[in-house]
């Protein structure tokens, strides 16, 4: 299985100046659960936030998200795959580091997102076209 | 059950042998569509719709075998519905493969109508898998989810393409319409195929 026949391209970014607030918004309106956060400087200053971030380091703590920057928050450095990795390497990453998703990155670029969901689907219907053989 | 059924019965065997093979044409137009998108040659639209004309051949061949009088009765709604909603999903694949050559697809919709080729694709191949355990009276459960699996990615890209759709530069009402019916007849299939994988299921329990 190709990490590049299950990993998301369309990836949903933000800003690290932007507010919590309107990270919570863009999960919301897109119905996700983690953005890609874009600083200024090169792809290592990136970061993920996600609804888990958003949830026990401001709400749960009382917090405006409205004065919360979502680079303040956000979890780095990413982490990042290679585009050529099996998804079984790629699963024993997401164990190993506890993480739900992983970024997949080609010469310095991250262009996809591969998320535990994806692995389960992508499992799922290797077995079922499999199961005849 | 099944074995039971067939046993003896050449009118059975006859549709069912050419159930399989409007099944695996079917699965031959997926492949060539994919390759249709990915590599734009105008001969593969027309290879396609010789594979359409092929598969109207076996789903007559299967329908006139079931009105001889194949199968138990109770079976036959379901078997004609399964064979109504294959050929109903090679049409629509050709009106997407014929559309296709009409239009000029923008960039920013190139890689979702990959996907979307390449998941219909897959999806056609488990419902032949579907096919195959089914006539040995095995559980289609595993290929029953893997297809729902596979059209929810379908449903997820069209909703993705649709948000921008609109929001694209057309050249004049004809290039809109093409490409509307290009968009509407690729993502309709895998709903279909969907049904189609339903109908099968009902199928596969009455066999048992």
């Amino acid at each position: 299985m190709r990490l590049e026949d299950i990993m998301t391209r369309r990836l949903e970014t933000i800003s690290a100046h932007a507010s919590v607030y309107e990270a919570i918004e863009r999960m919301v309106d897109k119905r996700i659960r983690s953005l890609l956060v874009v600083a200024d400087g090169p792809v290592e200053t990136d970061g993920v936030v996600t609804a888990r971030d958003v949830v026990f380091k401001v709400l749960a703590k009382g917090l405006n998200p409205h004065n919360v920057r979502v680079g303040e928050i956000a979890g780095r450095p990413l982490r990042c795959v290679d585009k050529d990795q099996t998804v079984e390497a790629v699963a024993a990453v997401m164990e190993e580091a506890n993480v739900a998703r992983v970024f997949v990155c080609d010469e310095g670029r991250v262009v996809g997102v591969v998320a535990l969901m994806d692995i389960m689907q992508a499992n799922l219907v290797a077995r079922a076209k499999n199961s005849h053989a | 059950m099944l074995k039971r059924l067939l046993k003896g019965n050449r009118k059975e065997e006859e549709a069912l042998v050419s159930m399989r093979e409007h099944l695996g044409l079917l699965c031959s137009a997926t492949e060539t569509f994919d390759r249709l998108l990915n590599e734009r040659k105008e001969h593969l639209v027309e290879r396609i719709c010789d594979l359409e004309r092929e598969g109207d051949m076996a789903r007559r061949k299967v329908l006139s075998t079931i009105f001889e009088g194949a199968f138990l009765p109770y079976l036959r709604p379901n078997l004609c519905r399964f064979v109504e909603l294959v050929d109903e999903a090679f049409d629509t694949l050709e009106d997407a493969a014929r559309t296709f050559a009409m239009i000029r697809l923008h960039p920013s919709l190139t890689d979702e109508c990959l996907k979307i080729a390449s998941l219909n694709k897959q999806m056609c191949e488990i419902l032949a898998v579907a096919f195959e355990i089914t006539l040995q009276g095995g559980d289609l459960r595993e290929q029953s989810l893997a297809v729902r699996i596979l059209e929810k990615r379908v449903d997820d890209l069209k909703h993705d393409i649709f948000q921008r759709v609109a929001s694209l530069p057309v050249a004049g009402f004809w290039d809109g319409k093409f490409l509307a019916d290009f968009l509407e007849s690729l993502t309709r299939f895998s709903d279909l195929l969907e049904d189609a994988a339903d109908a099968l299921y009902i199928l596969s329990v009455s066999f048992r």
